[in-house]
C-alpha cells in the first residue's frame, strides 16, 4: 500500500515536470531492505541528476521479495535503468532484451566475486567429497555468492549436495558462519569477502575455519573456493534510447573511484561491462530462473531451424511408429489371447481339488497346480525341474525306501499305461506324509510318442482315518448288541449258576452233616468231593462263556469247532429253554471240519439267533422245539436254527436284517443286522430258510477253507 | 406200616444228587425221579413221607403235580423248591397246598427241619384218615334200621321221640341204641358224637 502511494507521487511528479526535463526511472535491487537502498543509492542517483541536467534520475528501490514488479515495470517500459546483481541482468537479458552499460567494482577493487566453501577446522571435513551426507548450509536458493555458485562448484565436483546431503538456507550470511561455528551445521557457503568482513568487524577467527577447495586468483583479495563471476550491473532497457545510455555510462565512468557517492553504496567505481557469460552458464548448468528448462528450447528451436529435415523425419517416424504400433497391436492380442489361454489352463488346473503334476522322461516335473501346494506345502520353486520320485515318493509308509525304479509313476511312461494306485505315501515339504490314491496317465504328443506322464492325486489320509474309525463304531455296535443280547438272558444265565451253587451249598452241608455224626463213608465222601469239584467247573464254565461275550476286543481268527460253539452257547439259554418249557434238539454232525472264524463273533451269531428262536416262541401253547443242525456242504459248513414259533410275515422277511427292525417290544433292532455283517465278514451267508405259520429256519454258512488260503 | 421217605423230583440230576445225599445223612429213605409224570406212574398214597420237587420241569411241573396229587385221599406234603423268586409262583404254591416255597440254593438246615415238619404232618395226617376208616367200618355194621335211630340220636333226639319218629315201641329202641353201642364200640352218647363228627355227619 505505501509502495502504491510512493508510485503514484512519483508520478504525478514526474508528469509535472515532463515539460522542461524527461524522467528517467531507475531501479534497484535493495536486498538489505528499501530504506537502505534509498539511502545508499542516492548519492549515485545524485551525482547522475548533478551531471546531467537535462533529465532527472529517480530511484526505485525494489525487493528481491517483490522481483515479479520489476519485471512489471521493465515490461510496461517503467523503468529505464536498472542496478541489479548478474542473475536478475541475466533473466531481463533473456526476457526483455536489457544490456549491461556498465560493471560495478567493489570496495575491494575487484569486479568479480565468488563463493567460500568451508567447514570447522577442527572437523574432518577436509575436501569436497567428505561434503556427502553432512549438512550444509547456504543463504538463500536464488542467491548467487551465498549459494549458486558454491552449489555449481560442487556439482562440477561430483558433489550434488541436494541429493547427497541435509541442504538449509539462513538468509543472513552472517548465520551462516555462526552456525558452521557452533557445530549445529557442517559446511557453509559465503559470498567472498563475507568472512574477511566478518573478521574485520566482528573478531571473527578465521583460523577456526577451513576454506574447501581454496583457490588463488591474481589480484583477487578474498578466500575463494570457486571460479570468479562478475560483480552487479549496470543495465540498460530494451526500450531506452542509447543516447541517454550512453550520457549515464559515460558520466558513471568519469565518477572519481572511492568517491563518496561510491562509498556511500561501498563500491569503488564503474567499469565497462565485463563478460557476464559465466552467469548465464552457471544458470544453465544449475537450471536457474529463465534457464529452468534450459535443453527444451532448444530442441524446438533445431526443429524450426530444420523444418524441411524434420518434416521429412517426422513422416519416416510416424510410419515407423504405426507399423510399430500395428504389430505391437497384433503381439498383444496374440498375447492376451495367449494369456486367457494359460489363465484358463490354470484356472482349471488350481481350481481342482486334487492335486496335478507333470513329469518329463527324465522323471522331473513340469508342472504343478495349486491343489498339489495346499496338500503337500511344495510350491513350484520346489517342484519345477527336479525328480518327482525324490520329493514326493522316496520313502515307503513304514519307512523303507522306495527305490525309483519301482515308482508307478515311472513305469507309466515306461509301458504307456495309465494306471490308478489305490493306496500310497506322499510325503510333505513339512516332512510329514499322507495317504494318496493316484492316477498316472502317459503324456503323449502329437505323434503318439510318450513325452512323460500326468499324475492326479488325493488326499487319502481323512478317508483312511474315516475307515478305521468306522470299523471301531461297527465294533462297538456289535459289543453293544451282544451286551444287549446278554442283558435279555442274564435271568437265564443267573439260574445257570444257581443250579451248581445250590449243589455246592447242598453237598458241603451233607458232607459237614457226615463229618458231625461220624459216618465216615469213604464212597459217600469221594461222590460229595468229585460233584463239588464237577459243579465249581460247570459254574466257572458259564462265567467264562458269559465273560467272553461280554469282553469288547474282537477275538482272532482261528480254527475252531463249531458244535462246540454251540454247546457253549447253549451252556447260557439251557435256563432259559427250561424256563420256557422249550425242548431242545441237537443234531450236530460228528464230521464237522474245522473253520477259520472269530470265536466269539460266531458265539454271537449262534446266541442271536437262537435267542430270537426263544422269543419267536414266547406265549405260545403249541409244543415248543428248538433245534440246531450242523452240516458240512460241498465247501462249506451250514448250521440251521429252528423254532416252531408261529413264523414271520414275508414282508416282514425282506427287512429283517435291516439295522433298528424287530419284532420285539424291547429289541434294540440290530441283532440281525449285526449277525449277518460277522457272517459276511467271514465270507459266508445268513438268510431265512424257510418260514411257514408253525416253523421258521434260519441258516449261516461258513467257508471251510480259511480265506488266506 | 412202611417207613416215612422222601421223594425228590428235579429235572437236575445234580439237584438230585446233592439232595438225596443231603436227606439220606439224615437217615430219611430217598426216593428220585426225574420228572413228575414218572413220580405220578409210580405213586403209592400209601407210603408217607414228603415231597420235594421243582417248580419249572419240562412235561409237568411242580404245580401240576401238587393238583394232581389232590385226587388221592390222602399224599405227602409237597415242599417246593426253585431257582426263580418268583412270588406270584410262590403264592399260587401256597395257595394250592405247598407246605413251603424254598428258593435255591437253600438254607439246608432250614429245608431239614422243613422236610422233618412235613413228615410229622404227614403221619398226622394219615392217623386221622386211618381214625375216619376205623369209625366207617364200624357204622358199616349197623343194619339200616340201626343207621335210622343212629342218625335220630346224634341229633340229640330221646328214646320216646325216637320211637314216635320210627313207628315202633319204646323199648325197641332202646334195644337198637344198646346195639348201637355195642357195634360202634361207644361208652357213652358222648363217644357216639366224636364218631358222627369225624364221619363228618355233624357240623361242628
Amino acid at each position: 500500500m505505501c509502495r502504491f502511494k510512493f508510485l503514484l507521487a512519483a508520478l504525478f511528479f514526474g508528469l509535472s515536470l515532463s515539460a522542461v526535463a524527461k524522467n528517467i526511472s531507475i531501479a534497484v535491487l535493495a536486498f538489505s531492505g528499501e530504506e537502505y537502498a534509498r539511502t545508499s543509492w542516492q548519492p549515485t542517483v545524485d551525482y547522475l541528476n548533478a551531471h546531467i541536467l537535462k533529465h532527472r534520475f529517480r530511484l526505485i528501490p525494489i525487493e528481491p521479495s517483490n522481483i515479479e514488479y520489476l519485471d512489471q515495470l521493465v515490461q510496461q517500459q517503467k523503468v529505464d535503468f536498472i542496478i541489479t546483481q548478474p542473475v536478475t541482468f541475466v533473466e531481463l537479458q533473456v526476457k526483455y532484451g536489457a544490456t549491461s552499460i556498465l560493471t560495478l567494482v567493489d570496495a575491494s577493487k575487484s569486479s568479480e566475486f565468488g563463493s567460500v566453501i568451508f567447514s570447522r577446522s577442527d572437523s574432518d571435513i577436509v575436501n569436497f567429497p567428505h561434503i556427502r551426507g553432512k549438512s550444509i548450509a547456504g543463504a538463500n536458493p536464488k542467491g548467487l555468492g551465498g549459494w549458486l555458485i558454491g552449489y555449481n562448484e560442487l556439482k562440477q565436483h561430483n558433489v550434488d549436495v541436494i541429493n547427497q546431503s541435509k541442504v538449509s538456507f539462513l538468509g543472513v550470511q552472517e548465520n551462516i558462519v555462526r552456525r558452521v561455528l557452533d557445530g549445529s551445521v557442517d559446511v557453509g557457503i559465503v559470498r567472498t569477502g563475507v568472512l574477511e568482513r566478518l573478521a574485520n568487524s566482528k573478531n571473527l577467527d578465521l583460523a577456526k575455519l577451513r576454506v574447501l577447495n581454496q583457490k588463488k586468483v591474481k589480484d583477487f583479495p578474498y578466500l575463494l573456493s570457486t571460479s570468479l563471476y562478475p560483480e552487479w550491473a549496470f543495465v540498460k532497457a530494451s526500450h531506452t534510447s542509447k543516447l541517454i545510455a550512453k550520457q549515464v555510462a559515460s558520466t558513471l565512468l568519469l565518477m572519481t573511484p572511492g568517491s563518496k557517492e561510491a562509498t556511500a553504496r561501498g563500491y569503488w567505481e564503474w567499469v565497462t561491462p565485463i563478460n557476464y557469460q559465466p552467469i548465464h552458464d552457471l544458470m544453465k548448468s544449475l537450471r536457474v530462473g529463465v534457464y529452468q528448462d534450459f535443453g527444451k528450447v532448444s530442441f524446438v528451436q533445431y526443429i524450426k531451424d530444420n523444418l524441411v529435415l524434420s518434416s521429412m523425419f517426422f513422416i519416416v517416424l510416424i510410419v515407423l511408429v504405426m507399423t510399430g504400433l500395428w504389430v505391437l497391436r497384433l503381439n498383444n492380442r496374440l498375447k492376451i489371447i495367449n494369456y486367457f489361454i494359460e489363465q484358463q489352463n490354470n484356472m482349471i488346473l488350481d481350481s481342482v481339488s486334487e492335486g496335478i503334476y507333470g513329469v518329463d522322461l527324465a522323471g522331473k516335473c513340469t508342472f504343478i497346480n495349486q491343489a498339489l501346494t495346499d496338500i503337500l506345502g511344495w510350491d513350484k520353486q520346489d517342484m519345477l525341474g527336479k525328480l518327482q520320485h525324490e520329493i514326493l515318493h522316496h520313502t515307503h509308509a513304514d519307512g523303507t525306501p522306495h527305490p525309483s525304479n519301482e515308482c508307478p509313476v515311472y513305469e507309466t511312461f515306461m509301458d504307456g499305461e495309465a494306471r490308478f494306485i489305490d493306496k500310497d505315501t506322499f510325503w510333505k515339504k513339512n516332512g510329514q506324509s499322507i495317504s494318496v490314491e493316484y492316477s498316472a496317465t502317459p503324456i503323449k504328443d502329437k505323434l503318439g510318442n510318450i513325452v512323460g506322464s500326468v499324475v492326479v492325486f488325493k488326499d487319502i489320509t481323512q478317508q483312511i482315518e474315516h475307515q478305521k474309525l468306522q470299523k471301531k463304531y461297527e465294533q462297538d455296535l456289535e459289543h453293544v448288541s451282544r451286551l444287549n443280547t446278554m442283558g435279555e438272558i442274564v435271568t437265564g444265565i443267573a439260574h445257570e449258576l444257581n443250579q451248581p451253587l445250590t449243589v455246592i451249598s447242598t453237598m458241603a452241608f451233607t458232607g459237614a452233616g457226615l463229618i458231625k455224626s461220624k459216618q465216615y463213608d469213604a464212597d459217600k465222601f469221594l461222590d460229595i468231593f468229585s460233584m463239588l469239584s464237577k459243579q465249581a467247573e460247570h459254574a466257572a464254565n458259564v462265567i467264562k462263556h458269559m465273560r467272553k461275550m461280554s469282553n469288547k476286543d474282537q477275538s482272532d481268527y482261528a480254527l475252531i469247532d463249531i458244535n462246540a460253539r454251540i454247546k457253549g452257547v447253549i451252556t447260557l439259554l439251557q435256563a432259559l429253554i427250561k424256563d420256557n418249557n422249550i425242548q431242545l434238539r441237537l443234531d450236530l454232525s460228528q464230521t464237522l471240519p474245522l473253520v477259520f472264524a472269530q470265536a466269539v463273533q460266531i458265539d454271537q451269531v449262534v446266541l442271536n439267533l437262537c435267542k430270537n428262536a426263544i422269543d419267536a416262541m414266547d406265549g405260545s401253547d403249541k409244543h415248543k422245539v428248538l433245534g440246531i443242525k450242523t452240516r458240512c456242504l460241498d465247501k462249506t459248513i451250514e448250521v440251521a436254527i429252528m423254532d416252531t414259533g408261529n413264523g414271520i410275515d414275508a414282508d416282514i422277511v425282506e427287512h429283517l436284517f435291516d439295522p433298528f427292525s424287530t419284532l420285539k417290544k424291547n429289541g434294540m433292532g440290530m441283532g440281525l443286522s449285526i449277525s449277518r455283517s460277522i457272517i459276511e465278514r467271514h465270507y459266508g451267508n445268513l438268510y431265512v430258510a424257510k418260514s411257514t405259520h408253525n416253523m421258521t429256519t434260519f441258516k449261516f454258512t461258513l467257508p471251510i477253507k480259511a480265506p488266506h488260503e | 406200616m412202611n417207613k416215612a421217605t422222601v421223594f425228590i423230583i428235579d429235572d437236575d440230576q445234580q439237584v438230585r444228587a446233592a439232595l438225596s445225599l443231603l436227606m439220606e445223612s439224615v437217615g430219611w429213605k430217598v426216593k428220585l425221579f426225574a420228572t413228575a409224570v414218572s413220580f405220578l406212574e409210580q405213586f403209592d398214597s400209601d407210603i408217607p413221607g414228603c415231597i420235594i420237587t421243582d417248580i419249572r420241569m419240562p412235561m409237568m411241573s411242580g404245580l401240576d403235580l401238587q393238583i394232581k396229587l389232590k385226587e388221592y385221599r390222602i399224599s405227602p406234603p409237597v415242599l417246593m423248591i426253585t431257582g426263580h423268586g418268583d412270588i406270584t409262583m410262590a403264592v399260587r404254591a401256597i395257595k394250592e397246598g405247598a407246605l413251603d416255597f424254598i428258593e435255591k440254593p437253600f438254607n439246608n438246615q432250614y429245608l431239614l427241619d422243613r422236610v422233618h415238619q412235613a413228615i410229622e404232618v404227614d403221619s398226622d395226617n394219615r392217623k386221622a384218615v386211618l381214625r375216619v376208616l376205623k369209625v366207617n367200618e364200624k357204622y358199616n355194621q349197623l343194619t339200616d334200621k340201626e343207621k335210622q335211630v343212629f342218625g335220630w340220636i346224634i341229633k340229640g333226639a330221646l328214646s320216646k321221640q325216637i320211637a314216635e319218629e320210627v313207628f315202633v315201641t319204646q323199648s325197641a329202641v332202646e334195644a337198637r341204641r344198646s346195639k348201637i353201642m355195642e357195634k360202634m364200640n361207644a361208652d357213652n352218647i358222648s363217644d357216639l358224637m366224636k364218631m358222627a363228627m369225624v364221619m363228618g355227619m355233624v357240623n361242628t
